[in-house]
C-alpha cells in the first residue's frame, strides 16, 4: 500500500465518517438527554431518504436546499410525537418504552413500503455527481457536501449546547432532571424541543445518506446497527465525541474494506465494538464525578 | 408541646394545612399534616425514616400534589401552582443529596439556579457574582466541573444555587445526610449563618439535636400525623426520650 492509496482511503474514510457521524447524531441526542432508546430511529430516517428523494427527483429541488424542508418536517413531526405520547411513554420502564418505540418503527417502516414499495432508490444529485480532485486523489462532491454538512451541524449543535444558557439547560436536563426542574427549568418544553430535534436530526441522517448510497425502505435496520455502534462508541454526552466515532468508523471501514474482502467488515467492526464495550463500556466519554 | 388538632395561625409565610398525599392511589403518605414555616425563623420537622418529613417539604414545593388541603404563601393559596411556578414566588427547595449538575461547571451550576433571571443578564451576572462573594471557596473553582467537587463543596455550591434567586422561603431536606462528621459541622455552620440573616427556612433533618439547636419551632411527625409541636425550648431535656420512642416506632 503506498502513500498515494493511504491518503485516498483516509479521504474516503474521512467523507463516510462524516455521514455515519450525521447518522448517529439524532440517537445520541436523544438517548443521552432524554434517555431515550429510539429503536425508531432508523425507520424515521430512511423515511427522510424518501422525502428527500420525491423533493429531489420528482420536484427537482436543489440536493442542498431540500435537506432543510425534511429536516424541518422531522422536527416538527417529533415535536407532534412528543406532545400526543413521548412524553408519557418516556414515564413508563425501559422495557415498555423501547416495545413503544420498536412500533412506531414497524408503523414508520410500513408507511414507508406502502407508499414507496421496497425498490431500491438513488437520489439524482445532479451537479453533486461530479469528482472533485486533489492532487492525485479524488472524491464525489456530494460525499464531501453530506460530510461537510454533518460537521457544520455538529459544530454548531456543540457550541449550542456549550456556549449557551439554553444548551446548558439541555445539558442539565440530561445530568438531572429533578434538579433542572427545582432550579424553574420548564423540563417539558425543552424536552419537546429535544425530542424533535431527535427525530430531525434523524431525519437529516436520511438526506445525507440519500445523497452517498442508494437505499430501500426495509434496509435501515442495518442504518440502525451503524448509528448505534457510532453513539456507543463516541460515548455519551457530546457531540464532537459522536463526530469523532463516525470518523472512526468511517475510516475503519474504509481501510477493512481494502484490506480484507468486503464481507470481514462488518465482523471486525462489531468485534471492536464488543470488545469496546467489555473495556471500556462508556465509549469515549469521560466519568468525572467524585464521590462523598 | 401539645398534640397538634388545628393549624395555629402565627403569622406564618409559608403554611400546610390539613394535608393528605401520597405517591401511590391507596397509600396515604401524610395524613392531615399541618406545618406553619414562620417568617425569619427556623423550624424543624423531625420524626422517624418513613414519617413523611421529605414528603412534606416535597408537598410544599409542588413536586408532590396534596389530595387534600391547602397550601397558603403569604396569604394567598398556591396549592395550585407549579413547582416553577412557586420558585417564582420565593419558595426554593434543596433536597437531600447530590443535587449538582456534575458535569457542567460550578459557574454554570449557578448560572442554571438563577434560570429565573435569564431574561436579565446583568442580574443575572451580578446574582452569579453575589454568591461567588459569598461562598470564596467557590470562586476558585468556577471552571471546574461541578462533579469534580468534594462532597463538602459540593453542598456548599447547592446552597449557592439555591440562594441564588434570593428565596423568601428556603425548604431544606437532610443537609447533612451523607457526609463526613466534620462536613456536617460545616453545612450547620451554614445554616446558623442562614439563620443569623433572619431566613425563613423549613428544615428536616435526621440529625435531631443539631436541629432542635438551630430551630426556633418544632414539629414532630409520627405515621404520616402531626405529633408534637412546640418552641425549641419545650423539647429541651426531652431529645433522648423522644428519640428512643421513634426508634421503637
Amino acid at each position: 500500500m503506498n502513500l498515494e492509496t493511504v491518503a485516498q482511503l483516509l479521504g474516503n474514510g474521512l467523507l463516510l465518517g462524516g455521514v455515519y457521524a450525521g447518522l448517529g447524531i439524532g440517537l445520541s441526542l436523544l438517548l443521552g438527554v432524554l434517555k431515550i432508546v429510539n429503536l425508531s430511529h432508523s425507520a424515521v430516517l430512511i423515511f427522510g431518504s424518501l422525502i428527500y428523494w420525491e423533493l429531489v427527483n420528482t420536484l427537482g429541488l436543489d440536493p442542498i436546499l431540500a435537506i432543510f424542508p425534511v429536516v424541518v418536517a422531522g422536527f416538527g413531526i417529533g415535536v407532534l410525537v412528543h406532545r400526543t405520547v413521548g412524553q408519557y411513554m418516556v414515564r413508563e420502564d425501559s422495557r415498555t418504552m423501547v416495545l413503544a418505540f420498536f412500533g412506531i418503527l414497524v408503523l414508520v417502516e410500513s408507511a414507508a413500503i406502502i407508499i414507496w414499495t421496497t425498490d431500491t432508490r438513488t437520489v439524482n444529485v445532479g451537479y453533486l455527481s461530479q469528482l472533485v480532485t486533489f492532487g492525485s486523489l479524488s472524491f464525489p462532491l456530494s460525499k464531501l457536501v453530506a460530510a461537510g454538512l454533518t460537521v457544520l451541524l455538529m459544530v454548531g449543535l456543540h457550541l449550542y449546547l456549550t456556549r449557551t444558557l439554553g444548551g446548558a439547560a439541555v445539558r442539565a436536563i440530561s445530568q438531572n432532571i429533578d434538579v433542572a426542574q427545582m432550579v424553574g427549568i420548564d423540563v417539558t418544553k425543552i424536552s419537546r424541543r429535544v425530542f424533535g430535534a431527535g427525530l430531525g436530526l434523524a431525519a437529516f441522517g436520511g438526506t445525507v445518506l440519500a445523497m452517498v448510497v442508494s437505499f430501500s425502505p426495509q434496509e435501515h435496520p442495518r442504518w440502525l446497527a451503524w448509528s448505534f455502534l457510532v453513539v456507543i462508541l463516541g460515548g455519551l454526552g457530546s457531540t464532537l465525541r459522536t463526530l469523532s466515532a463516525g470518523l472512526i468508523v468511517g475510516v475503519l471501514e474504509s481501510f477493512i474494506g481494502f484490506l480484507l474482502p468486503f464481507q470481514y467488515i462488518y465482523v471486525v467492526l462489531y468485534g471492536l465494538l464488543a470488545l469496546l464495550l467489555l473495556v471500556r463500556p462508556q465509549g469515549f466519554a469521560r466519568t468525572k464525578q467524585r464521590e462523598l | 408541646m401539645n398534640r397538634l388538632t388545628e393549624p395555629d395561625n402565627l403569622g406564618a409565610s409559608l403554611q400546610m394545612a390539613e394535608v393528605n398525599a401520597g405517591y401511590f392511589e391507596k397509600d396515604l403518605v401524610l395524613n392531615s399534616v399541618s406545618i406553619n414555616v414562620r417568617p425569619g425563623a427556623v423550624t424543624a420537622v423531625l420524626g422517624p425514616n418513613g414519617s413523611g418529613k421529605s414528603t412534606a417539604l416535597r408537598v410544599l414545593s409542588g413536586f408532590l400534589p396534596a389530595r387534600q388541603g391547602k397550601i397558603w404563601l403569604d396569604g394567598e393559596e398556591i396549592s395550585a401552582l407549579s413547582p416553577g411556578e412557586r420558585l417564582s414566588r420565593g419558595i426554593s427547595l434543596l433536597p437531600q443529596g447530590r443535587s449538582i449538575f456534575p458535569e457542567l461547571t460550578v459557574e454554570d451550576n449557578l448560572v442554571l439556579g438563577a434560570w429565573l433571571l435569564r431574561h436579565n443578564k446583568s442580574e443575572l451576572k451580578s446574582a452569579v457574582e453575589a454568591m461567588f462573594d459569598r461562598y470564596p471557596l467557590l470562586k476558585g473553582f468556577r471552571h471546574r466541573v461541578a462533579g469534580s467537587l468534594s462532597g463538602g463543596q459540593a453542598r456548599m455550591l447547592e446552597f449557592a444555587r439555591t440562594l441564588i434567586v434570593s428565596p423568601s422561603v428556603l425548604l431544606i431536606d437532610e443537609p447533612s445526610v451523607g457526609l463526613a462528621p466534620f462536613l456536617v459541622d460545616e453545612v450547620y455552620d451554614e445554616l446558623e449563618r442562614l439563620k443569623g440573616e433572619n431566613s425563613t427556612i423549613l428544615l428536616v433533618d435526621q440529625n435531631v439535636s443539631a436541629a432542635v439547636e438551630l430551630a426556633d419551632y418544632v414539629y414532630t411527625l409520627a405515621y404520616g400525623e402531626n405529633h408534637l409541636q412546640g418552641n425549641k425550648d419545650s423539647f429541651e431535656g426531652q431529645l433522648d426520650g423522644l428519640i428512643q420512642q421513634w426508634l421503637s416506632l
